[in-house]
């Protein structure tokens, strides 16, 4: 879905009840759950 | 390619989600496009016919929505099991690949794969309103040389440029390209010995396809158990980790193109839809969005409720109508009653669905359109997944509040086929409201109206008490399914969040088309058939017994001086007692006896198999009043049962909740059997739903009666 080494994430907001994640990726709206987020290695 | 032999050319219609395929795909069909499955999988098919500019007609077909042909859905894995089986009855002999000229980048990854698969494609690059608004600029015949595929910019939307889509199309179908086209992705050594190895063995003639069959030989349908068996073996010897070359080609192909993208895509602003960010900032938020959606989901609630109340209505009046009419002109013979009582009824219990159906269908085409559906499953994703559901399943256990018909058909859209499954099997559960009539007789017969604390009406607590258990019984089913239901399928939340906007009325008007015809041709076969036989059980009998009925009947009558009408009602309530119907109701009377029935319940409890408010009407007919439509004489007479040869009321408290729980808990409803077989694909689930639903109802039943005797 174009998430890839180099891509830049926003995080936006988690959802309502927790466990899911709102993120921006190079301009694409994208809801993830916890667990695959865990995949994404992030630097700051 | 396949030869003309009079079989039409197929063209795929390809793309990621959210690429506009769909608008695409209702622009160049509109109505001339059927629906229906895939064989062995309940995965929406869409195939319509168009027509090219030299006037030959071909077959566009929308495939599902798809990232890549590694899949992680079952839409993907059928996209990707179309596309490596070049013998298939579905593969294309040409691919429109649609995608959003706003975000390229992403779109490249499955056309670069379909390309390596030497499909002969036409890139339709939609420049949706949102490309506009942030400034992108795609140099589409620069793209075209770059990737050395024809290219269009169309306006899916405005349908503008679709012609040029038709004639490169006719193009590519008329020339096909000779050239085998250079692979975009160059295979590696290991990936290069597999491919050749698989090659031999198999007579693959492509390396790419021999790669995907190395990848997906575990469960591609259209394998033999020996090629599998073969295939196991070459990526055993090669040691070959499928995860890992996903990984390493997917980050290839997009080094490959991802300069070719900076080349053709030009930028201007950099303030991308921040109205949606804007949109999102309240209906995304912790507390505004559950409580948005709250609104949403009342209004849709309101609609298929009651504004739904108005056409239905109507239809059954019109029925009655004409059924009053056929009696009155035709003779008095059993087939007049066939044609009104089994073939009208049934027909009219088809069509009284359509106004829900269409309805709701609107509403959540509407939701979809708009964009607001995906984040109903951002928000309830995790609440849901408990149950072993999805997001969206929400929408689903609230309409059927309405009705279970139309909210088991929404669930076409959940992807996942567990949470699909589960969400079907346990929407029923939800009182709907063809229980309302049921419960208000039985609430208002065995539940006095005291006030408890002054303020709750004890009749009131028991109505919520019904709802509370319905969702209950959805929610622990859910629960219990989740746990014992296996699949292999991950479950999985990546789901793009799409840019809001107006909605294309042009597709929610066909989806509400779509999904009626569906339900009046699908399953209204099933519904009319089990209707003619319903009656048939409650119309005819041995015929000694339905005699005697008569005779006693006609005796009783003159005993007591009865007039023409309450004679008529009599005869009416003897006749049904002397029916299969009633034959079969008192047959398992010993079985529901436990529960506090007696056998005219039996007969209730058959007979609203058609539908739950039929219970109202076969009690009425069976205590003799079957002409009057007055619920509170109706409570009267069951006020005073008795069970037969014996003084004890049969009405008791203790009946009467046991019967409340057991309509809410039972599957008493052909219509949404037939759905259930329809949208499952098989009978097993629809059987085994009413298997399950009634077993756990005479269970609950029979707890009950016991707790309340």
């Amino acid at each position: 879905m174009g998430i890839l080494p180099g891509s830049s994430i926003e995080m936006i907001r988690t959802a309502p009840f927790g466990m899911a994640y709102y993120i921006k990726v190079n301009g694409v709206r994208l809801a993830l759950r916890e667990e695959e987020a865990a995949n994404i290695l992030l630097e700051v | 390619m396949k030869a003309g032999g009079g079989k039409a050319l197929q063209i795929a219609l390809i793309g990621n989600p959210n690429s506009g395929k769909s608008t695409v795909f209702n622009q160049l069909t509109g109505l001339r496009q059927k629906t229906g499955n895939f064989p062995g999988v309940t995965v929406d098919i869409h195939k319509g016919k168009i027509q090219l500019a030299d006037g030959a007609e071909v077959v566009l077909i929308d495939f599902p929505g798809a990232y890549s042909v590694y899949p992680t859905s079952s839409d993907e894995k059928l996209v990707t099991a179309i596309l490596t089986d070049p013998g298939g009855p579905h593969y294309p002999d040409g691919v429109l690949y649609v995608a959003d000229a706003a975000h390229l980048e992403k779109h490249l990854l499955l056309l670069t794969q379909l390309m390596d698969l030497q499909l002969p494609v036409v890139l339709a690059l939609n420049i949706m309103d949102g490309a506009g608004e942030d400034g992108t600029v795609v140099d589409a015949q620069r793209l075209s040389k770059l990737l050395g595929i024809p290219v269009v910019a169309i306006n899916g939307r405005t349908g503008a440029n679709l012609s040029d889509v038709l004639s490169e199309l006719q193009q590519l179908l008329r020339n096909p390209p000779k050239v085998v086209r250079r692979s975009v992705y160059q295979l590696n050594t290991q990936e290069k010995q597999i491919a050749e190895a698989i090659q031999q063995n198999l007579g693959v003639a492509l390396p790419y396809r021999a790669l995907l069959l190395a990848h997906h030989h575990e469960w591609l349908p259209f394998l033999s158990d020996e090629d599998r068996h073969t295939l196991a073996a070459i990526n055993q010897t090669k040691a070959f980790h499928s995860l890992r070359a996903q990984v390493d080609e997917t980050l290839a192909r997009y080094d490959h193109f991802t300069p070719l993208v900076e080349q053709v895509v030009h930028k201007s602003g950099n303030a991308p839809h921040s109205m949606t960010d804007r949109i999102d900032s309240v209906l995304t938020h912790a507390l505004w969005g559950p409580l948005v959606f709250a609104g949403v989901m009342l209004l849709v609630f309101q609609a298929i409720f009651d504004w739904s109340s108005v056409p239905m209505d109507f239809i059954e009046n019109q029925f009655a109508a004409l059924s009053g009419w056929l009696h009155e002109h035709l003779p008095v013979h059993w087939t007049t009653d066939l044609l009104t009582d089994g073939i009208l009824a049934g027909l009219s219990g088809i069509l009284v669905f359509v106004p829900q159906i269409a309805i709701l269908f609107f509403l959540i085409a509407l939701l979809e359109e708009v964009g607001y559906m995906a984040r109903v499953v951002f928000m309830f994703d995790k609440s849901m997944r408990r149950f072993g559901m999805n997001g969206r399943s929400v929408v689903a256990l609230i309409s059927s509040g309405a009705c279970a018909v139309p909210a088991i058909m929404s669930a076409r859209t959940i992807s996942n086929w567990k949470e699909r499954l589960i969400t079907i099997m346990v929407t029923p559960f939800i009182s709907c409201s063809a229980r309302l009539p049921v419960y208000s007789v039985l609430i208002g017969l065995a539940v006095p109206a005291d006030r408890v604390l002054g303020i709750f009406n004890l009749q009131g607590i028991t109505f919520a008490g019904m709802y509370l258990l319905g969702v209950v019984a959805a929610l622990g089913s859910g629960w219990l399914m989740k746990k014992y239901l296996h699949s292999r399928e991950p479950s999985f939340l990546a789901l793009e969040l799409p840019v809001y906007r107006v909605p294309h009325w042009k597709n929610v008007g066909l989806t509400v088309w779509e999904k009626t015809k569906a339900f009046v041709e699908g399953a209204g076969k099933i519904i009319l058939l089990i209707s003619i036989v319903l009656w048939a059980l409650a119309s005819f009998g041995p015929a000694d017994d339905m005699l005697a009925a008569n005779a006693r009947a006609e005796q009783t009558a003159v005993a007591q001086s009865l007039d023409e009408a309450a004679k008529a009602d009599l005869t009416a309530a003897y006749r049904l007692e002397a029916s299969w119907a009633g034959q079969l109701g008192k047959f398992i009377e010993p079985a529901i006896r436990p529960l506090g029935y007696d056998w005219k319940i039996g007969i209730a409890l058959i007979t609203s198999f058609a539908a739950r408010e039929v219970f109202v009407a076969t009690m009425s007919t069976i205590y003799s009043i079957g002409s009057t439509d007055d619920e509170a004489l109706l409570r009267e007479k069951m006020r005073h049962a008795r069970f037969s040869g014996s003084a004890e009321p049969v009405y008791t408290l203790a009946t009467a909740m046991s019967l409340l729980v057991f309509y809410a808990l039972a599957m008493q409803c052909m219509s949404t059997l037939a759905v259930v077989q329809r949208e499952t694909g098989s009978w097993k689930w629809a059987l085994l739903q009413f298997l399950a639903m009634s077993g756990l109802a005479y269970l609950f039943a029979f707890l009950v009666y016991r707790l309340f005797l």
